[in-house]
């Protein structure tokens, strides 16, 4: 069918001009702000129900310590992530292509508190594949940028003037289901582990 | 309601009533649904939140031209094709005709009740493609040859032990009855299948006018997966699935996966918006949008129109007591429960589901906790009188009826009626409930309880207790 008669019978009443630009409704549903500390605490409580590991680390580099801990006690020689976000102390580990990673890392352009929720803006170097195809993920999250719920998220978003990125990925735990007799299992398509680094300063 | 139609629906129920399995595995799925929703129920301000879902809903559906223009421009401008379906065939000829175009050999798709709706599958199969159904829920119902029994939990009436046998014979091995290794296997299997794939068909749960972005919301990954790894994304979506904006979406969010799966917010919110652009380092090459409206433009400024609110949460399923003795396939269609006795009839014809809007006990309980605060009872009871009015009712059930309404204006007839009742149910009560009977009473206790009748009426009693001269 063409576009023009199929909207037309969208029209209500059927066959009525449209009516200017419709003002969407702002239903606000309040809820007090969090602190600095309770979003923190509340952030990490959340990921920790969804059997998240959070680790809060000072700065960036410590951070990345933590993360050639956990690749050396796994033994991990295939790290995917974009490029910006490599550093020199696992040089040889890096690796482009995601599907044979062992491990993948993502840079969170933000953090949510109310649902332990981190937010990926993907597009670029930003692959899709990093926190979707290795059995493990893992986050690097600002402090700053975490902030009380999802509609937070979506208002700041939908501030932005230049087109959204290609995809914008709300991750809350590993990949899940409970489609086998109700029992949960994780790992069914994407990651089974998550990790979250919590990192105090901005960079 | 023909006689066919209406002998086919008492075997499919007849079927689940006689299934004690199924019967266990419905209920405790049903209490435990509940028990969640009920926790959402304290942690949230859930009526503020039904109410700004209520705005949002009927806010588009009451602009659904506007919205759907302005999506369709937004997918386009950033490089996406749409196709306006005028029905489920429309639909189907444009993605066959696609899988055609590319020589596409396999097809992964992610859960879209929309392309059960329209028989996308069956299409895409005669196009020549391998068709793989990547939600768990969605492969076990498609290994078993099955409809989805459930909107949000398609395989929710297959046991772990049935489970290991459709799996099994896919393995062509014998596989533990363990649900980490079943969901091992099927990572194993449905990965080969995500990389290996030409095309990925995705359902879309919101569609966001203002951005022209699809909007998924999954646990298991593999909605991430259909829209990343193909070169090629189709999105087969019915025409009401859009909010104006991201804003729009807060409070469907909040609702939704409560509602739904029990839970504060599902593993993964995914939104996309348009196909890959150039430097991106993953992503498909190209995005379909399939605009289905199939029967849903001539609900709109119906009597029935606030069915196009539904965020099909799945939660007038759980909370149903007909849903919870019959199962999902009773009511052979697409969408199962209060939510499908009322739609499908609406999409499809009541003539293709006469008996639908009658599988309700009408306690009201799918209105009481409906997402979108659509009226489903009352919705079901008035698809009951066009059915009637369309000559669909049975003329012994309509002069019963008639008959019963003369006697409540006639104090005598109805004292006289009570009398004979009295005596004449007796020979028709098994263990304190009257179980058969001949005409009305036979169709009436073919499918319901009629209490015994009341050793003393009210007005009997009435008198007994009113003091002597009053
Ligand atoms: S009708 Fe209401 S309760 Fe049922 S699926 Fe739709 S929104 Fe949910």
């Amino acid at each position: 069918m063409n576009r023009a008669a199929f909207l037309a019978r969208l029209r209500r009443p059927p066959g009525a001009d449209q009516r200017g630009v419709p003002v969407a409704p702002r239903p606000r549903v309040q809820r007090p702000p969090l602190g600095d500390a309770q979003r923190l605490s509340l952030f990490a409580a959340r990921l920790k129900a969804l059997g998240v590991v959070v680790e809060e680390s000072a700065t960036l580099d410590a951070a990345r310590l933590a993360v050639e801990r956990l690749c050396d006690a796994r033994g991990w020689a295939r790290i995917a992530c974009a490029p910006s976000l490599r550093w020199p102390g696992i040089r040889d580990r890096w690796v482009e292509d995601a599907r044979d990673a062992q491990f993948g890392l993502s840079a969170a352009a933000c953090g949510v508190a109310g649902t332990g929720t981190v937010v990926l803006r993907h597009g670029g170097a930003a692959r899709r594949g990093y926190s979707l195809l290795p059995p493990v993920t893992g986050f690097f999250v600002y402090r700053p940028d975490i902030v009380d719920s999802l509609g937070d998220v979506l208002r700041t978003l939908a501030a932005e003037t230049t087109a959204l990125p290609p995809c914008i990925t709300f991750v809350s735990g590993p990949s899940n289901t409970a489609d086998i007799a109700g029992v949960r299992c994780v790992g069914v398509h994407g990651p089974g582990e998550v990790f979250v680094w919590v990192i105090a300063c901005g960079e | 309601m023909t006689g066919a139609s209406r002998e086919a629906f008492d075997r499919r129920v007849d079927s689940a009533l006689g299934d004690p399995v199924l019967q266990e595995v419905i209920s405790s799925g049903q209490d435990y649904m509940q028990a969640l929703q009920e926790q959402a129920k304290a942690e949230l301000d859930w009526p503020a939140w039904l109410d700004a879902v209520e705005a949002v809903r009927s806010h588009t559906i009451a602009h659904l031209d506007f919205y759907a223009a302005q999506f369709a421009d937004n997918v386009e401008r950033l490089g996406g094709r749409v196709c306006f379906a005028a029905d489920a065939a429309e639909a189907r000829e444009y993605v066959a005709a696609l899988v055609k175009r590319k020589g596409a050999k396999l097809v992964v798709k992610s859960k879209s009740m929309v392309s059960e709706e329209i028989g996308l599958n069956r299409a895409l199969e005669e196009a020549g493609a391998e068709v793989v159904e990547t939600d768990l829920g969605e492969l076990i119902v498609q290994l078993a040859g099955e409809r989805p029994f459930h909107i949000v939990a398609p395989a929710a009436h297959k046991s772990l032990a049935q489970i290991r046998d459709l799996f099994s014979t896919m393995a062509g091995e014998e596989l533990a009855a363990d649900a980490g290794v079943l969901t091992t296997f099927a990572r194993h299997v449905l990965r080969e299948k995500f990389l290996t794939a030409d095309i990925g068909i995705s359902g879309c749960n919101f569609g966001v006018a203002a951005t022209g972005t699809v909007v998924l919301v999954t646990n298991e990954g593999n909605g991430r997966m259909t829209t990343t790894l193909p070169q090629t994304h189709v999105v087969v979506m019915g025409v009401e699935r859009l909010v104006p904006d991201l804003q729009s979406l807060e409070p469907i969010l909040a609702v939704l996966p409560w509602a739904g799966a029990g839970e504060r917010i599902t593993a993964y919110v995914t939104a996309i918006t348009g196909p890959r652009r150039p430097g991106d380092g993953d992503g498909p090459e190209e995005l379909h949008v399939v605009l289905v409206d199939n029967g849903r433009s001539s609900i709109l400024g119906s009597k029935y129109e606030k069915i196009l609110h539904c965020i099909r949460c799945g939660a007038c399923l759980d909370a149903c007591p007909v849903y919870r003795k019959i199962g999902g396939h009773a009511y052979d269609c697409a969408y199962p429960g209060p939510i499908g006795a009322v739609l499908s009839p609406l999409l499809d014809g009541l003539e293709r589901h006469p008996e639908l809007p009658f599988a309700s006990s009408l306690c009201g309980a799918c209105s009481e906790v409906c997402s979108a605060r659509i009226p489903l009872a009352d919705y079901l009871l008035e698809l009951r009188a066009d059915a009637v009015a369309a000559g669909g009712g049975s003329a012994s059930w309509t002069a019963g009826f008639r008959g019963f309404a003369e006697a409540t204006r006639r104090p005598r007839a109805w004292a006289l009626g009570e009398r004979v009742a009295k005596v004449a149910l007796r020979p028709f009560e098994r263990h304190g409930s009257v179980r058969w009977g001949p005409g009305l009473l036979g169709l009436w206790t073919r499918s319901r309880d009629f209490p015994p009748w009341a050793r003393r009426s009210f007005r009997e009693l009435w008198r007994s207790r009113r003091p002597s001269g009053s």
